[in-house]
């Protein structure tokens, strides 16, 4: 009987990411938050007419941004914790881990499958944002564009380091609940993180309680740009490549531990 | 093939060694990462006003950390216009230091506040307590500048978000000037107002900056003071008055030749 | 308390091996544990003198569960390509061995379909057409004719004797023990984690009785034996056959004794 050679582990790791892909390509969260966003963007300058401030540019472009953030955050918890159950408790990852497969190449493949599809969309709202911003916003050149590419490429840097937690949390959990409750719990605590501080050093159950949390999770406030930076030019107080390199190192400490904890799982 | 699975024994010590590895390696690691956080959040600067995120409603959180603020901010203000309009100060400067905490970098809410403050919260509580202007002068100047020196405070946090914005001074300096009639205390703002460099200098605040010193009788100072200012003026900037300038040059030298 | 121990077990190649137990006995653990998918919490398990979920033993495993854990928005033939290339088949000839396999196991009518709109037993046969890609020497069927319509099943058996005689061995769990005694060549009885008694079918079915095919209604051990004489004496040609469900009666007696 032939023996048929399993494939190399990037090649497992980029089919199952693939896969993942086309199974986030069919879950419908994704295009309503992508629909409901747009319209959103749309309004912008609906909203600017509200506006009491002098700069209507700086408007449009900071509602802009905070609808692709929230928009984004949804989609980075939601989706990710969406497929992960899929492959948890649906046990979808069971004919696949009856293969001749790596559970950490799976875990893996499954990560980037979901960041890929969660960086996509990312991309598009940003490029949607861009487009409208350009039609919209006085003073929205090239220089502004290049800026906007800059405070996407962090913001996908957000959107990995999410990725991250939740392939930590989805490493265990069965429940799609609990992922997305925690995951969501989880990043709106790391933008409160200078809160968090503040109240740490206040109050009496802060430094029990809010420290050890402060410990575990990343700033994911510094992952935001506002219209100063994109059509001001003002320089930000992080360098990119600094604050990339934080993300990245949180994003490998908890996919670690997450392929760890996938490892002793049992079906 | 064979398959063969001998007795089993319950050993948990490998999974017990792994999972007290993976623990210290994770401590160690978020450790150093805690610590990294905390110098690049130190860089940063605090990025959402933390009075604000204490305070606030939860809705009122998520704008200002989603980066809404901006709307979130202009609602806030309406809610103060209406407060405003019912002459209710504390709820109207309630919404309006939201406002203003919401969108720091607006000048327009922390210009309103601050002259809600300083010109309309006195009149309010002075004719709400029933004083009349005849007889209660005393009474007026106490409240009026009680509120001028709080419109001070808040112009003093506002030039922590608009530390350049020469409008922060000027204001300040009206405030001195035709509120607590503090004329050489409005002078220091005029002239603040004028050394920011900003694209539009304010040119008339150098020149009221003179008019104050002639005003208090420093002739030869205020004379210097043009002087000095005159050669900088840009011209063909009709903003820079630059006819008056020399008006009073003329009018102070021949002040100062007479005195002597 | 163990779920499995002392388990020894072969399966010789070209052998269908059908593995009976009651619920709860761990026939699924045992599967589970050949193929991976729950790690033992000590003791050995081999495969080819090889760790029982190792990548090599896994490579040389086709495994069908008790459910058909599959991306139910797929469809069959996305999900049957996506596993050619899984299991190592270059691009072209996973085409090919994709197409082969749909032909054996009657899925062309499925193949643009998602997998969650196929009914239960299409779904097995995916499930079966995705362990059979692997082209395995093993095949683990965890109750591979739950669910099926008496055709369906039927044609399950056909297939599985016609893999047999291509030299791949099978394990089955079931509890269908008619259906599948003409099918398989040996039978392990699983009870309480342990293998209580095993062997080839012929060797189990040696103790038991023979019945003739029709038999009266008050036909005595004396009539039994008579009628066998006769036939003897007479040098008659024919054949003894039991009546089905022999081994279910081995089945029944066995465990009775175990729980005894």
């Amino acid at each position: 009987m032939n023996r048929l050679q399993p494939p190399s582990t990037v090649k497992v790791l980029c089919l199952v990411a693939v896969r993942t892909l086309a199974a986030a390509r069919r879950q419908p969260s994704c295009l309503v938050v992508g629909i409901l966003a747009v319209g959103l963007l749309g309004g912008a300058r609906f909203f600017a007419s509200f506006d009491f401030g002098e700069n209507s540019a700086g408007f449009l472009i900071d509602f802009g941004l905070a609808v692709v953030f929230l928009s984004g955050s949804l989609v980075a918890v939601v989706l990710p914790a969406q497929l992960w159950i899929d492959e948890m408790n649906q046990r979808c990852a069971v004919p696949v881990l009856s293969s001749p497969v790596r559970r950490e190449t799976f875990f893996f493949g499954v990560f980037f499958g979901a960041s890929a599809a969660v960086g996509l969309f990312l991309i598009l709202m940003f490029l949607a944002l861009g487009i409208l911003l350009s039609a919209w916003a006085d003073g929205f050149g090239s220089a502004a564009w290049e800026r906007l590419m800059g405070a996407c490429w962090l913001t996908l840097v957000r959107g990995f380091l999410i990725g991250a937690l939740m392939a930590l949390l989805g490493s265990f959990s069965r429940s799609f609940l609990f992922v997305v409750c925690v995951g969501a719990g989880f990043v709106f605590a790391g933008e409160l993180y200078p809160v968090a501080w503040a109240l740490a050093d206040d109050t009496a159950y802060g430094a029990t309680l809010l420290n050890p949390l402060l410990f575990m999770m990343p700033n994911l406030g510094l992952f935001g740009s506002g219209s100063g930076h994109i059509l001001g030019g003002a320089a930000p107080p992080v360098a990119a490549l600094e604050l990339s390199l934080y993300g990245a190192a949180y994003a490998a400490l908890y996919l670690c531990l997450g392929a760890w904890i996938f490892r002793s799982q049992a079906w | 093939m064979d398959l063969s699975i001998p007795s089993l024994v319950n050993v948990r010590r490998s999974f017990l060694f792994e999972a007290l590895t993976a623990s210290v390696a994770c401590l160690i690691c978020l450790g150093i990462l805690s610590e990294w956080g905390y110098r690049v959040t130190q860089k940063a600067g605090e990025r959402a006003p933390t009075v604000v995120l204490r305070t606030g409603s939860p809705a009122l959180q998520l704008a200002a950390l989603s980066g809404f603020n901006r709307v979130g901010a202009n609602i806030y203000w309406i809610r103060s216009y209406r407060a405003w309009e019912r002459q209710d100060a504390a709820e109207a400067l309630r919404h309006a230091a939201w406002a203003s905490w919401m969108n720091p970098e607006e000048w327009y809410f922390w210009q309103g506040t601050v002259q809600m403050i300083a010109y309309d919260f006195p009149r309010w509580e002075f004719v709400a307590g029933g004083y009349q202007m005849e007889t209660d002068a005393a009474v007026w100047h106490q409240i009026r500048e009680q509120y001028g020196d709080e419109a001070l405070h808040w112009l003093e946090v506002a030039k922590r978000a608009l530390p350049s914005d020469p409008r922060v001074e000027l204001a300040a300096a009206h405030i001195c000037l035709n509120v607590l009639a503090d004329a050489p205390r409005a002078r220091t703002h005029f002239r603040s107002a004028w050394e920011m460099s900003s694209e539009e200098r304010p040119w008339f605040a150098a020149r009221i900056y003179g008019e104050l010193l002639r005003a208090e009788g420093d002739t030869k100072g205020a004379l210097e003071w043009y002087r000095h200012i005159q050669p900088q003026l840009p011209s063909g900037l009709p903003a820079a008055e630059r006819a008056l300038f020399e008006q009073q040059i003329q009018k102070l030298a021949a002040l100062s030749q007479e005195s002597e | 308390m163990a779920a499995l121990a002392g388990i020894d077990l072969t399966v010789e190649a070209g052998e269908i091996c059908a593995l009976l137990g009651p619920n709860g006995a761990g026939k699924s653990t045992l599967f589970k544990i050949l193929v991976g998918l729950t790690p033992a919490d000590g003791g050995t398990a081999l495969l080819w003198g090889q760790p029982a979920g190792s990548v090599g033993a896994r490579a040389r495993i086709g495994y069908v569960g008790e459910n058909d854990e599959l991306h139910l928005g797929e469809t069959v033939q996305a999900t049957l390509s996506w596993f050619a290339r899984l299991r190592g088949w270059p691009a072209k000839e996973a085409q090919f061995q994709v197409e082969k396999v749909v032909f054996r196991l009657g899925l062309e009518a499925s193949l643009q379909r998602p997998v969650g709109v196929c009914s239960k037993g299409t779904r097995r046969r995916i499930s079966l057409a995705v362990a059979l890609l692997a082209k395995p020497a093993l095949l683990l069927l965890d109750e591979p004719s739950a669910g099926l319509d008496p055709e369906a099943h039927a044609h399950l058996i056909q297939l599985l004797k016609d893999l047999r005689a291509e030299g791949t061995s099978i394990l089955l769990s079931t509890h269908g023990l008619a259906q599948i005694e003409n099918a398989c060549d040996s039978a392990a009885i699983l009870f309480r984690g342990r293998i209580v008694r095993s062997g080839k079918l012929s060797a189990l079915q040696a103790g038991m009785p023979f019945e003739p095919v029709f038999s009266g209604q008050n036909w005595t051990e004396a009539d039994r034996e008579a009628l066998r004489l006769w036939v003897e004496e007479r040098r008659l040609s024919g054949n003894w056959h039991r009546p089905a469900g022999v081994l279910e009666s081995i089945y029944r007696e066995t465990l009775q004794e175990a729980a005894l």
